[in-house]
């Protein structure tokens, strides 16, 4: 008999087992194109606030799926597609799916002799998920927590030669509701609830930048939002390799940072990760592509080269004085590839958002510094606050 | 595989029906919803690039003293389901069907990618090798199964499907760059549309004269084209009268004094309707239209049984879950401005100066304070009652206390759908639709 809340696949060895009972099953279909397979298998606990009340619930949830790519022989690019489940009906259907249809993903996976270990594995140490009880009972003091949630996840990808990477993860999560600020979510390495300290202290009296000639801390949560539409303007070209950039922008993909909330050994292809210099608080030195820089955003979705683990480092580190705005907030919005608006939430002194228009090779620039020690965001991003000089908001 | 038939409806249904069996006694709020999913997203452009995803999303969720969510359970894991949810020693129950066989599905037409690409060349032709013009489409397409139980009912079972294409047209010429966007929404056996990669370029081209004002915020008299303003209405009275946005107090239109709002306009969040739409809710729930606003008052709160029960009234049949892993909260579908009497053409004649908005992206939202951020990503100026020049992208600000009480002209050319999207809440995003006919605005905050 199944346990209602457990899998036979919950154990690593046991995932690993099925993903090459279904790699062997897959095989027989493909007549010799090149394929991958990725699956997954997760279960989380959580509890969260009923809307207007003190009562809390809980729920468990145990997910789980798998992806195929198939490379065409002769091509570049791959078909895809992903099902729930890792039942032999769920392989049936992506078999299916990337015989009939599906083109145009990357088709990148590694050689043979790339992987030199038959099995590798990533995992963190085991853990035993917190009850329900246990997760309650931590939000009964913090009011402002809407919900919190533990749970573990567990990897495996399959290549052609089947060979097989395998990671486990767990993590948790917390999201408050925040008042003034909006939601605000918390993460952290491991089943322990998150710490909701905040960085820095309170936002400064107006939190939004003041004349073009002062400068403004960007706390690292709000950061974070920025950091991640600027990488990706670099990857997008928006941003070229040499432009000069401001001593602040010193920024790398580590997938293997110790900190790191995502990332690990091996990318979501299969291939070994490295760390990539991205800007040196000079010029923009690099971008994310090829081996090692394959992500997932979900199982769901096809591996394309994307960040894992943005870290900035504070090595140009400005005491921020009193007078300095410290903005808690701040969401990019792009207008056109050359052009952003940068939204900083409304002024207590003014009637509109503190908005301020910019290119995004215009920001990078004016990226003057660093403040505060580097914090790990729910996002990923691992970054101490950014300040800037010269954003201008328009009146 | 289990394949759509009588008995494999037979043994799901009676699954369902067992599965909820054992959350009776529970709250209202225990049902069993069980999902099967497939959605393809289809990119296209005239340079060649094909890219086509199909994935499909099948799982259970259980609500009783706890909730169980899991993917793709065998007939006896959902039963099992129903007892760990049901957080008790429930009676002995017996699989309907053989051990680990999985629910029915429903599946979307192979082939589309070919389909679409037929229809591309078809309908871009005059522009596909044009030098300077890139086309860019983007197909969005799924189809959903939904069972849900409840004690002692009958399992229910709907089928939903949405269908939505997006055409990005960029054009190059003399160092000049122009873009647009044209969205529709299509119902499961519409064809493609002929004629929108046109429109697209055309209005791309149109665009290469786009101006840009002195980046100073002012207050501008504003129309939307017809569809655009059910964007403001969604985000701004929509979201603010979501029963759980009620409960916790977060919403302007029901805390402190109640605004006023123009006599004239009607507005309506109706399920039934849209580009998505469903008939029972995600709980089960009979769902029907609610008349938000009329007569310059509230008139009507979406629930879900949850934010119902709190509020002492019935659901109206607005629970929605992204998908089986997610927890049912009021969610929006269809919500439009009812058509008005003013000709479209004599709100613009009737307007001296101002700004013609063709397409809006919402930015950033404070029910609490009424008041929303949008992004304009196609406009134009109004001088002495005619479309005079295109517009830059620029922000707008409108609130409830000044904005919307200055509607003072509302078209009767109601319209849906010319700026498509999906909503976002809580990371649950959900298909929806809104409408609107030619909007006047006496008053917005715009970043020119």
């Amino acid at each position: 008999m199944i346990a209602p809340d457990s899998s036979p696949w919950l154990e690593p060895d046991a995932l690993v087992d099925r993903a090459l009972h279904l790699w062997r099953a897959a095989r027989a279909g493909v007549e010799g194109d090149r394929f991958d397979l990725f699956l997954k298998i997760a279960r989380r606990r959580r509890a969260h606030r009923e809307p207007g009340s003190d009562r809390t619930s809980t729920s468990e949830t145990l997910e789980c799926g798998l992806a195929m790519r198939r490379a065409r022989r002769g091509g570049t690019l791959a078909s895809f597609a992903a099902c729930s489940g890792l039942s032999n009906e769920a392989l049936d259907w992506v078999l299916g799916a990337v015989t009939r249809e599906g083109a145009g993903v990357l088709s990148d996976m590694p050689a043979p002799g790339s992987v030199v270990e038959p099995l590798r594995a990533d995992l963190d140490a085991g853990h035993e998920l917190p009850t329900a009880e246990q997760l309650e009972s931590w939000m009964t003091d913090r009011k402002q927590v809407a919900w919190v949630e533990s749970g573990g996840t567990h990897e495996v990808v399959v290549g052609h030669e089947g060979w097989v990477a395998l990671r486990g993860r767990y993590r948790s999560w917390a999201m408050t509701d925040g008042g003034k600020e909006g939601p605000r979510l918390f993460a952290a390495r491991g089943l322990a609830p998150p710490d909701l300290a905040d960085w820095g202290g309170e936002p400064g009296s107006d939190g939004s930048p003041g004349s073009p000639s002062t400068a403004v801390v960007v706390a690292p949560a709000a950061a974070a939002a920025v950091i991640s539409s600027l990488v990706r303007a670099m990857q997008a070209g928006d941003i070229a390799t040499g432009m000069p950039v401001g001593a602040g922008w010193c920024v790398a993909d580590d997938p293997r940072h110790p900190d790191g909330l995502s990332g690990g050994m091996f990318d979501d292809a299969g291939f070994e990760t490295r760390r990539t210099i991205l800007a040196d608080g000079r010029q923009a030195v690099g971008i994310l592509s090829g081996a090692g820089t394959f992500r997932r955003a979900s199982f769901r979705d096809p591996p394309a080269c994307a960040a894992s683990t943005l870290v900035v480092f504070p090595d140009a580190p400005i005491k921020v004085g009193p007078h300095i705005p410290i903005v808690a907030r701040c969401r990019v919005l792009p207008v056109s590839p050359g052009e952003w608006v940068l939204d900083f939430g409304s002024g207590a002194s003014s009637d509109h958002p503190a908005i301020a228009r910019i290119t995004p090779e215009a920001l990078v620039e004016r990226c003057v510094g660093t403040a505060g020690p580097p914090v790990v965001c729910a996002d990923g991003v691992i970054t101490p606050g950014l300040v800037f000089k010269g954003i201008e908001i328009a009146q | 595989m289990s394949v759509p038939g009588s008995h494999a409806h037979d043994s799901t249904r009676e699954a369902i029906a067992l599965a909820a069996e054992a959350l009776s006694g529970l709250d209202a709020s225990a049902h069993v919803f069980l999902e099967d999913r497939e959605d393809v997203r289809i990119r296209l452009a005239n340079d060649g690039a094909r890219e086509c995803t199909r994935t499909r999303s099948r799982g259970a969720s259980v609500v009783g003293r706890t909730t169980v969510h899991r993917s793709d359970p065998g007939i006896d894991e959902l039963l099992l389901m129903a007892v760990l949810a049901a957080g008790r020693g429930a009676p002995p129950i017996r699989a309907p069907g053989p051990i680990g066989e999985r629910p029915a599905m429903s599946r979307l037409p192979e082939g589309l990618p070919d389909q679409a690409a037929a229809w591309l060349a078809a309908d871009a032709a005059d522009h596909f090798e044009e030098p300077g013009v890139r086309i860019e489409v983007r197909i969005v397409r799924f189809n959903q199964t939904v069972w849900v139980g409840r004690p002692f009912e009958p399992a229910l079972r709907e089928g939903r499907a949405g269908h939505r294409i997006e055409v990005r047209a960029t054009c190059r010429a003399a160092g000049r760059v122009g873009e647009a966007i044209a969205e529709r929404a299509l119902g499961p056996t519409d064809p493609f549309p002929y004629g929108i990669v046109d429109s697209a370029v055309r209005r791309a081209r149109e665009r290469f004269g786009s101006r840009r004002g002195p980046g100073r915020w002012s207050a501008v008299p504003a129309i939307f084209a017809p569809s655009i303003a059910g964007v403001v209405v969604h985000e701004l009275i929509g979201h603010s009268l979501e029963g759980d946005i009620v409960a916790r107090g977060a919403s302007r239109l029901t805390t402190f004094r109640e605004p006023r709002l123009p006599r004239e306009l009607t507005v309506v969040e109706d399920p039934h309707r849209g580009r998505a739409p469903w008939t029972i809710d995600d709980e089960g729930t009979s769902a029907r239209p609610v008349v938000l606003v009329e007569g310059g008052r509230v008139t009507g709160v979406l629930h879900d049984v949850t934010t119902a029960r709190a509020a002492g009234a019935e659901s109206t049949g607005h629970g929605r879950r992204a998908s089986y892993l997610d927890r049912v909260l009021p969610r929006l579908g269809c919500t439009f401005v009812a058509g008005g009497h003013d000709d479209p053409r004599s709100i613009l004649e009737g307007t001296p100066t101002g700004v013609f908005l063709r397409r809006i992206v919402a930015a950033n939202v404070d029910a609490a304070a009424g008041v929303a951020t949008f992004l304009v990503t196609d406009a134009d100026a109004i001088e002495q009652g005619r479309l005079t020049y295109p517009l830059e992208p620029f922000p707008i600000v409108i609130d409830i206390e000044e904005s919307l009480r200055s509607m003072d002209a509302i078209g009767d050319d109601l319209e849906f759908d010319r700026c498509v999207g999906s909503c976002v809440r809580d990371g649950q995003p959900v298909a929806v639709s809104v409408g609107a006919p030619t909007i006047r605005l006496g008053v917005i905050k715009a970043l020119l």
